[in-house]
């Protein structure tokens, strides 16, 4: 009865209970659910994950990111640079960077021969043919910059915007702006994430409220045996677990009465039975076996070489289709200071077909056009040469590419010089990427923000360009 | 560096207005032309001809310098940045904190075509965006041609930023004595100064709780742990007038409240047993500075002491001291040194202030409630800190050795402090370095530095009238201690109490713990925070005493919502929503390292073993390993291991502090994933079963009085009779056999929903 809704004041002290209190952005659209009444406990209108309009046209939902851990080297991948070659061996004709991760000495030619795939003629070396015949679906932006040369500085500041502080990920913020399509399943997925560079720091919400943070899949498993903590009731008894949550829900019914209407209190009897339907829900998202054969084919599922990001990015399209918000997938050791003809060749191998095969799986079910998938490293390496056949960490210029969501496919963006050594022109630093990812997502970076110890602090703090020219109008 | 990289503490800089006007200005070529020949005139008048450069600069000098530079380098900068002038001729050639932004006749020596020119990563200007092409041709060609400047001789003046203008907020006040308001019949001073805003709205507090409600609080308050049967029973027999007391005593002595309390110091302290960020290194010895602390709250040490000892443990006398408290110490400067660091950076100046910033952040929050890292790059933009008291402060930690050395990875430092049964026993301590004062630097960026070193002190409008200063040949650790635990500093002891108040009642007096500056909040009941942040220095900084004064009073006795009937309940509501008035007492969800220790407590299984190391296997320096020790250990949360981006599950999922930085505040969050591990994680189950074990562990016993002793274990009050049938039911439905396995099981499954309910996981 009316008397036995808590009044709008309790429930937003609720909120703050739940939730930790909002920024203006997300907390218009909770509020606005609040005003229509649909708030009862649990319900759509005050569950902290709660889907939230974009303010602005969002020209992707979701996000998936494929993060190639470890700095693939953007000279051997997708900045083709053909003085690069005909100069290889000899001295960089500028100056180096004031700081550098380790010496290098001349340049150096990349091992592999580029070629030309698509209408729009974009520039893929051999380590990417499968992708390379996607490029009509790629913009390739060859001038992203960052600010960290050591793996764990530039994880962090690509993941969160800062090497120097704690501060949320990305995929929380996005969380914590649009909330999730999807309640019974976490709306930031980690798949495989490594445990190292910043760790946890990568998918963490830090100030924001805890629901906002990735939630890991594996990391330091074999993917095929990651899954969510806690998930599998060790004792596999169904029947008795719906007896235990029967008997829960009646005792705590009970003590909410004597309590007094409490909003954290209902919220907690709801979220008992959310979990009971995760249970169901997400062994079912995670299950590849019911893909068909075509499917499995398609991104390698039973090739030795490409199972394990086959099956991760399989996972991403699962979770993306079913309404995750950001999912990210690690992929590494990227890190070839040595023997990177043997090693970028092999890791490559790994994920190209499932890369092409995610692609054209998310284009042929109709979701690539509202999913955005993100490809790239922390960095990527020196066009100069170190050690025998190495390249160093190189934060000064490096690729990566988008597809689907919004972007302009079949185009490329950014200018780095004749080596691909510095950024040129049009050049993009992760928080210009970062303000591009939530515009493309219909988020206004600059008015996404949280308060805490005093001021209000945002994914790129006080940067950020819109790269609008990537933006398909 | 970039600049963006360290300018990280600031919003909004620039007014929106300001990014899109480079692009329209002037761009046309037939104009820029003719411009291009009437400059080679003026240049050919050897700059003489003042009233044709005079033309130039309104024309095309002035309208750039307004348009794009004055917002920050004007007389109407809401901040001057920099120092620096450019509204007045002797502000631009004069220049700012640096050298002259222009020297007339050349341009290649004038800082502001630097600026301009983008070509110094570390100074672009405008910040927003590069100024067109033609547009720095002009400058550049005025200033060649002699940087002609009508302008009236005007201010010479730089501003420089003073802590005036803000020194009246309430925080920067000297604390005041307030009388204790009379009042009928409240005998505890606290009641008295909460009672009249109370009655002024026409509200009163709760009846009191009763006794079973009041010893469970008060357990998990002081010791973290549900009070068991047999202490419940104790307290229900005691008939004396002063039985609440004695429980506050008794409880205040028991090493639980080391325990307790010391891991809410950990949490401001930042502390974990790994440095975390991008080298994830093991700290082996970090728990020693972990059990200094529970030991300093059991021995009840003094606060200032308390605080003195993290910052100056090194820097006290030692003339007769045992050398066992010498090391104890050095151990508690361990604060100074738990901090994350990125020990890879390989731009080693940028590391170690890095470091100092880390340094001065965890300080200033813990003890003065006040955030200041935005001072590193600018005059903070919200408080009244500028950057001249950060590097004042940043100086002091400079002279402080944090890391033995600067390798490619970084080495945090440690001292010996050798013991009979530890020869080889390792602390985390600073040490005194040579003493350095440091220039401002600009953009907190090490490669741009002001004129003049700032002589090392403290953040003055948090004591404008201390005469404590750094002596030149010490670091000023002690001074900064000294400083901030005087008798005259207004926030230290206001912004403790208002911590264990916090603790107490789930919100602070000040609703915004680490934030007592302008943007925080204001205090609900300032009379009662002064009085008793005077009362607690007056008694010593007595930390038990202020224990003891709070959970007598009539306000923390008083009952919870439940125990109004709907009109108290709706008046409430309505005339003091927020309960700040303390209406009733706040319902509190258990925090994390409660939730995994009371089920540990309740199914009998907690080990109460005290101190130590449970991270032995682990070598100093090694990368974290996987935590295994957390998941199969039973001992207190408080001695499980810290691995930083790594926190246990169980303390993730119930709003553990992250041990990265200093918390001042938990959120308490309610989401599915805790439900999960209710209902699934091995040690919820192992628990069950074990709680399970001991009711059955006499066949005879009748089910209902098992029911009855789970129950006092579990909320610490008998079930009644529905819920006893309810319980029976359960069991009846879900048991698989009639076999003592079977029967046992059905138990478990009983006492694992008794973990999951409200009741167990709120404490009323």
């Amino acid at each position: 009865m009316h008397h036995n809704l808590p009044k709008p004041s309790s429930r937003r002290q609720m909120l703050r209970q739940c939730c930790g209190g909002f920024g203006q952005l997300a907390l218009a659209g909770l509020m606005a659910s609040l005003e229509r009444g649909t708030a009862l406990a649990g319900g759509p209108g005050i569950h902290p994950l709660a889907a939230r309009p974009s303010p602005v046209r969002p020209r992707a939902k979701r996000v998936i990111f494929l993060f190639m851990h470890g700095g693939p080297s953007h000279v051997d991948t997708f900045d083709y640079k053909p003085l690069l070659i005909r100069d290889s061996g000899k001295p960089l004709p500028f100056e180096k960077p004031r700081i550098q991760f380790a010496k290098t000495s001349n340049l150096r030619a990349s091992p592999w021969a580029f070629r030309r795939y698509g209408q729009s003629g974009t520039w893929v070396s051999d380590l990417f043919p499968k992708v390379g015949a996607c490029a009509d679906d790629l913009c390739v932006i060859k001038s992203v910059h960052g600010t960290n040369e050591a793996h764990g500085g530039a994880l962090l500041k690509l993941h969160t915007g800062s090497d120097t502080f704690v501060r949320p990920s990305m995929g929380s913020w996005i969380s914590y702006g649009l909330g999730t399509e999807n309640e019974n399943l976490p709306s930031f997925i980690t798949i495989n994430p490594t445990l190292g560079h910043g760790g946890v720091g990568n998918w963490s919400s830090a100030f924001l409220p805890a629901v906002h943070q990735g939630t890991p899949i594996g990391g330091g498993v074999p993917v095929d045996q990651a899954t969510i903590h806690y998930l599998k009731d060790p004792d596999g008894d169904r029947a008795r677990q719906r007896s235990q949550l029967d008997l829960l829900s009646e005792m705590n019914r009970s003590h909410l009465e004597r309590a007094g209407a409490d909003a954290a209190l209902e919220a907690r009897i709801e979220s008992f039975e959310l979990a009971f339907r995760m249970q169901t829900q997400a062994p079912e998202a995670m299950d590849v076996g019911s893909e068909s054969p075509a499917t499995r084919a398609l991104y390698g599922l039973d090739d030795p070489k490409t199972a394990s990001f086959a099956r991760q990015c399989l996972l991403a399209r699962r979770f993306s289709e079913r309404g995750v918000r950001f999912v990210q997938v690690t992929h590494g050791y990227w890190d070839q200071h040595d023997d990177l003809t043997k090693d970028h060749g092999r890791l490559a191998s790994e994920v190209d077909q499932p890369i092409a095969a995610l692609l054209k799986d998310l284009k042929g079910r109709g979701l690539l056009d509202e999913t955005l998938v993100l490809w790239g490293g922390e960095f990527g390496r020196t066009p100069t040469l170190q050690g025998k056949d190495g390249r160093d960490h190189h934060p000064h210029a490096f690729s990566m590419w988008m597809a689907g969501g919004g972007v302009n496919a079949g185009t490329s963006y950014g200018i780095t010089d004749d080596y691909g050594f510095y950024c040129v022109d049009q050049k993009v630093h992760v928080h210009d990427l970062h303000a591009t990812l939530l515009a493309l997502l219909g988020i206004d970076h600059e008015q996404l923000t949280f308060r805490n110890a005093g001021r209000d602090f945002r994914l790129t703090d006080v940067e950020g360009r819109v790269v609008r020219e990537i933006l398909r109008s | 560096m970039s600049i963006q990289q360290t300018n990280a503490a600031c919003m909004q800089a620039v007014a929106p207005g300001a990014r899109a006007a480079g692009s329209g200005f002037l761009p046309l070529g037939w104009l820029r032309l003719a411009i291009l020949g009437w400059l080679s005139m003026l240049i050919g008048a050897q700059g003489d001809d003042l009233g044709r450069g005079a033309e130039f600069f309104e024309q095309r000098v002035r309208p750039v310098l307004v348009e794009h530079c004055y917002e920050c380098h004007s007389a109407e900068s809401k901040k001057l940045k920099g120092g620096l002038r450019l509204d007045t001729r002797d502000g631009i050639r004069q220049g700012g904190a640096t050298r002259a932004a222009v020297v007339p006749g050349s341009s290649g020596r004038s800082l502001l075509m630097e600026a301009i020119g983008y070509s110094n990563p570390e100074l672009q200007m405008p910040p927003k965006g590069r100024l067109p092409e033609a547009v720095v041709a002009d400058l550049r060609a005025w200033i060649d041609a002699g940087a002609a400047d009508p302008r009236a001789e005007g201010s010479t003046q730089t501003v420089v930023s003073k802590p005036t203008a803000t020194a009246g907020h309430w925080a920067f006040q000297p604390i005041r004595t307030p009388l204790v308001p009379s009042g009928k019949g409240a005998a505890n001073p606290v009641d008295r100064f909460l009672e009249g805003p109370l009655l002024q709205r026409g509200l009163s507090y709760a009846p009191e709780a009763e006794r079973r409600t009041l010893i469970r609080r008060a357990t998990y308050d002081l010791t973290g742990l549900p009070p068991t049967p047999d202490e419940i029973r104790a307290f229900l027999k005691d008939a004396t007038p002063r039985a609440f007391e004695r429980l506050v005593d008794r409880l205040l002595a028991s090493p639980g409240y080391g325990e307790r309390w010391g891991r809410w110091w950990l949490d401001l302290a930042r502390y974990a047993d790994t440095n975390g960020q991008d080298e994830n290194k093991v700290m082996a010895n970090a728990w020693r500075y972990r059990d200094w602390v529970i030991r300093s709250f059991n021995v009840n040490q003094p606060f200032d002491q308390f605080i003195t000892h993290q910052l100056a443990g090194d820097l006290l006398p030692t003339n007769g001291v045992p050398l066992q408290e010498i090391h104890r110490r050095w151990t508690a400067t361990g604060f100074l040194v738990l901090g994350p660091k990125m020990l890879a950076e390989q731009d080693k100046p940028k590391l170690v202030m890095d470091l100092v910033d880390e340094q001065i952040d965890v300080t200033t929050r813990a003890f003065l409630g006040l955030t200041v890292g935005c001072a590193r790059c600018h005059d903070h933009k919200f408080e009244p800190v500028p950057a001249r008291d950060y590097y004042a402060l940043a100086g002091i930690f400079k002279s402080t050795k944090t890391m033995t050395n600067l390798a490619f990875v970084s080495k945090f430092n440690e001292r010996r402090i050798p013991t009979d049964e530890e020869p080889q026993a390792l602390a985390l301590a600073v040490e005194e370095d040579r003493p350095v004062d440091l220039p401002v630097h600009l953009r907190g960026s090490h490669l741009n530095l002001a004129k003049d070193p700032v002589p090392r002190g403290f953040i003055r409008v948090a004591n404008p009238g201390s005469a404590i200063t750094p002596p030149p040949d010490r670091s000023g650790r002690l001074e900064l201690a000294r400083w901030l635990t005087g008798d005259d500093n207004p926030l230290t002891s206001r912004v403790l109490v208002n911590r264990v108040w916090q603790a107490h009642f789930g919100e602070g007096l000040v609703r915004t713990p680490d934030n007592f500056g302008l943007r925080g909040a204001t205090p609900t009941h300032p009379e009662l925070l002064d009085w008793l942040a005077t009362e607690f220095r007056r008694s010593g900084w007595d930390l038990k005493h202020l224990h003891r004064l709070i959970l007598t009073s009539a306000a923390w006795r008083q009952a919870g919502l439940g125990s109004l009937d709907a009109t108290r309940r709706d008046q409430g509501d309505q005339l003091d929503s927020e309960n700040r008035l303390l209406w009733h007492f706040p319902r509190q969800r258990l925090e994390a390292e409660m939730v995994r220790d009371a089920v540990l407590a309740v199914s009998g299984r907690l080990d109460a073993t005290m101190g130590g190391s449970l991270v032995n296997g682990w070598k100093n320096d090694e990368y974290a390993p996987t935590d295994e020790v957390s998941a199969t250990s039973l001992r207190r949360s408080v001695y499980l291991p810290i691995v930083r981006d790594r926190v246990f599950d169980v303390f993730t999922l119930f709003d553990f502090a992250n041990p990265s930085v200093g918390t001042a505040k938990r959120t308490p969050t309610v989401v599915s994933h805790q439900a999960l591990f209710f209902l699934n994680s091995p040690m919820v189950k192992a628990s069950a079963a074990a709680l399970a074990e001991s009711l059955c562990v006499q066949p005879a016993m009748r089910p209902e009085d098992r029911v009855a002793r789970a129950y006092e274990r579990t909320f610490g009050r008998p079930a009644t009779g529905e819920e006893t049938a309810r319980a029976l039911a359960f069991i009846m439905r879900t048991r698989r056999g009639t076999d003592p396995a079977s029967e046992r099981a059905a138990w478990a499954a009983w006492c694992q929903v008794l973990f999951a309910a409200n009741e167990f996981l709120y404490r009323e």
